[in-house]
């Protein structure tokens, strides 16, 4: 479901001025085992109106998840602050959208708010079963199917051989719809193979290969519309949940997601050199 | 007998030689099971089809969407969505076990196009592009499942009464199914059963209910811009589709 700011015809807690007196914000936390992905949410609604109406029953929480590549679609209605719910693993995958509302259950004839802005003064609205009372900012999460967080990285990049024989310097390519793809001459794609195989030679790989192209993408996400490649709504989001700022340059933004790279290579470097030398 | 899916790198391979591989969408033999390289391009993947995947050629105007719908669902009841995403499967049927159904209904040939249409043709109907839903219900062959898998309903009589309803007009998948509201089930169900309900009071010409039904879901989507769709009830969807007709 795609919010933006929208003109209720009614006034509606969160959006923009229509309710300056009250807020509504959702906080969410969201975690996987094998089997199931797991939306915790927190939401908080100041506005007296609607606690009093989810009291009675007349309104309650909702929270609203799709997931557009499995075209999942599902509501879960609360009258509690708290909740978590499960979601299957085998019904979502890659961009989860969360959003929260507060929604009314019952019809209302004349519905006011407290704190309402001064426009409605005086005006009451019909209600109807399901329309939105309060809304707060949506989130997206990554139903991501692999779980070990260094190979999160590799669910954007994928490293092969390159199809015309000879020997070309590696390329990176963008345009593939869900990866970023390194392409390798035949000659280091088997080098890579086997390197990629000893443990103080990976952290190397990634310097060498994944840091510079992931610099690179970082850079396009900046510069292109690339809303239609799935690696780069997944990078964009990977790199908002780091919370670096709009400071932070390419570069620290890609050493951050790989979690220091140049750093943990040359201290499996230097591992390698102490155990050479004893 | 299980089915092979195409490996990753190969469904690439494919994908990216759409443009030199043109004039092979017009042969009649499925020709893609070969690798480039040398390298295996099958994955075995434990899926078996509970019927088999004996599609019906369309025959003039007739597309035969309906039946072949059920017999692509009814092969793959137990599929899950996160499986039936997954462009391997796809591009393997497309390409192969559904090959002479393919060039059959998404004939390249048909049309007098320059060749970067025939190429986005094949790579909307042979493949699975993008990572959204919309490439799913284009490709050939998973767009059926997931035309049943959308509308099967096992409470009814008949378990693909809605299906029915969906590709009556094709119209009416891309109203309901490309729409947002369209993964809600409770408005997709709300949506179709109120047009099989109402075939009289939408129109006596194809042009007059094609109309109707596209100002139908224009509707239904207006109101979701303030109220929460998902949370309707089947009457209470069926009631402002009832108030605009």
């Amino acid at each position: 479901m795609r919010l933006s700011s929208r003109s209720f015809p009614h006034p509606v807690v969160g959006n923009v001025d229509d309710v300056p007196g009250a807020e509504f914000q959702a906080t969410f936390d969201f975690s996987s085992d094998k089997t199931n992905f797991y939306l915790a949410a927190t939401l908080i609604c100041s506005s007296r109106t609607l606690q009093r109406m989810i009291k009675k029953k007349t309104a309650c929480y909702t929270v609203h998840i799709e997931c557009s590549n499995t075209l999942f679609r599902k509501i879960y209605d609360f009258d509690t602050e708290t909740f978590r719910v499960p979601i299957p693993g085998t019904l979502v995958n890659d961009a989860l959208e969360v959003n929260a509302f507060v929604r009314a259950k019952e019809p209302v004839e004349a519905y006011t708010v407290d704190g309402s802005h001064e426009d409605y003064a005086g005006v009451a609205f019909a209600i109807g079963p399901g329309d939105i009372l309060a809304i707060s900012d949506g989130q997206i999460f990554d139903a991501n199917h692999e779980v070990d967080p260094l190979r999160r990285i590799g669910a954007l990049i994928d490293i092969h051989q390159m199809e015309n024989a000879g020997d070309h310097p590696m390329e990176a390519v963008f345009t593939e719809p869900d990866k970023i793809h390194i392409r390798l001459c035949e000659a280091d794609f088997v080098a890579y193979r086997e390197m990629k195989t000893v443990p103080h030679l990976t952290d190397h790989l990634t310097t060498t290969l994944v840091l510079p192209v992931l610099v690179e993408a970082i850079h396009l996400l900046g510069e292109e519309d690339l809303q239609e490649f799935k690696w780069a709504g997944l990078l964009q989001r990977r790199i908002d949940s780091l919370n670096l700022g709009t400071a932070a340059d390419a570069l620290r933004i890609a050493q951050a997601l790989l979690n220091l790279p140049i750093r943990r290579a040359l201290a499996s470097a230097k591992t390698f050199l102490d155990r050479s030398g004893s | 007998m299980a089915l092979d899916l195409f490996r990753h790198h190969h469904v690439r391979h494919l994908r990216t030689q759409v443009p030199a591989n043109l004039a092979r969408y017009t042969e009649k033999r499925p020709w893609a099971n070969k690798s480039s390289g040398g390298g295996n391009i099958r994955l075995f993947s434990g899926l078996e089809p509970e019927v088999p995947l004996e599609l019906l050629l369309p025959d003039g105007g007739d597309l035969k969407d309906l039946e072949n719908t059920k017999i692509v669902h009814r092969a793959f009841p137990q599929l899950t969505p996160l499986q039936a995403r997954d462009p391997r499967l796809w591009t393997r049927l497309t390409h192969i076990e559904c090959w002479a159904y393919m060039r059959k209904r998404w004939d390249v040939e048909k049309k007098d196009r320059d060749e970067a249409w025939k190429c986005r043709f094949i790579l909307a109907r042979y493949f699975v592009p993008q990572a959204q839903s919309r490439a799913l219900l284009r490709n050939g062959m998973a767009r059926l499942w997931w035309y049943g898998h959308l509308t099967f309903d096992s409470s009814r009589s008949d378990p693909y009464e809605l299906t029915a309803v969906l590709l009556s007009y094709l119209d009416i998948a891309q109203q309901v199914l490309e729409r947002n509201m369209g993964r809600a089930p409770q408005v997709r169900t709300g949506f179709l059963d109120f047009i099989r309900e109402n075939q009289t009071r939408l129109g006596s010409s194809a042009g007059q209910r094609r109309r109707r039904i596209r100002d139908l879901a224009k509707v239904l989507n207006l109101r979701g811009g303030v109220t929460l769709l998902d949370s309707l009830s089947l009457d209470e969807i069926q009631s402002i589709l009832d108030a605009e007709v």
